[in-house]
């Protein structure tokens, strides 16, 4: 029987691939006697929103330096 | 009983002692030079609860051993697999959870009570702590959003060597939100 390494190795997985049956049966068994494990579950999916929100973040948001640039270019135009 | 003063005396009276100790824990003067020091700067903060139930060299000791353990702890964690942090890796708890470094709490359960702000600016900070390379592949799975079949070719791995990786991260990750919202 998988133990808790294998199990969250799989749920990793199947949040991309499709797992064959047999595996999504075992994760499934496991999880019904496993909080660590549900707990595991539940929070890397929250970590897949939340890395994606960052990827959003990071679109709509300046950097440090990109603001920089931006002062730099204001600064230069000033004094033009 | 005791107060600031006494602990300026004590380095006088129990340092080489101290020292001694640390040397035959690791073997590094200097290293273990930081740790005397660590540890009477410690001393200093906790001398007021400091009850004398034990001698001052005792209680000197226990705080640099702590240091020690700690010391220890961490880079066991950096030079050995990620996994055996959080997984047992003999014996008849093969492969289940080590329970100090479990998901007793579910970090998304806390998604509520803390700000949409918040949680992305903690998990920045969580992100930097990974190790160098798994924080690359991190950002080309979810910044990039490549497909991990992409992912394996750039940078050359299996897909097992690409799921262990992504997993130990989300390992990593999740353990130090749960440390700062738990």
């Amino acid at each position: 029987m998988k133990k808790c390494r294998e199990i969250t190795e799989l749920i990793e997985r199947g949040s991309e691939e499709r797992l064959p049956l047999r595996h999504r049966i075992e994760v499934k068994v496991h999880l019904m006697m496993c909080k660590l494990c549900r707990n595991f579950a539940k929070d890397t999916a929250f970590l897949d929103r939340l890395l994606k929100k960052i990827n959003n973040f990071q679109q709509t948001q300046l950097t440090p330096s990109e603001k920089k640039q931006i002062k730099r270019k204001v600064n230069r135009s000033a004094t033009d | 009983m005791y107060n600031k003063k006494d602990v300026e005396h004590w380095v006088d009276e129990h340092a080489d002692y101290l020292l001694r100790y640390a040397m035959t824990q690791i073997n590094d003067r200097h290293q273990a030079l930081d740790f005397i020091q660590d540890t009477y700067v410690s001393a200093l903060k906790g001398v007021d609860n400091f009850e004398g139930r034990s001698t001052p060299r005792t209680w000197l000791t226990s705080i640099l051993k702590r240091k020690i353990i700690d010391y220890w702890r961490k880079r066991n964690v950096r030079k050995t697999d990620v996994a055996s942090h959080f997984f047992h890796d003999n014996g008849s708890d093969d492969g289940s959870w080590i329970i100090e470094n479990a998901p007793t709490q579910s970090v998304a359960s806390a998604e509520d009570r803390i700000t949409a702000e918040e949680q992305v600016d903690e998990l920045y900070r969580c992100l930097d702590q990974l190790p160098p390379r798994s924080k690359e592949i991190m950002n080309a799975k979810y910044m990039e959003q490549k497909k991990g079949e992409v992912i394996c070719k750039e940078y050359d791995l299996s897909s097992s060597n690409f799921w262990v990786i992504v997993h130990r991260a989300k390992l990593l990750l999740r353990d130090c939100l749960q440390q700062k919202w738990f």
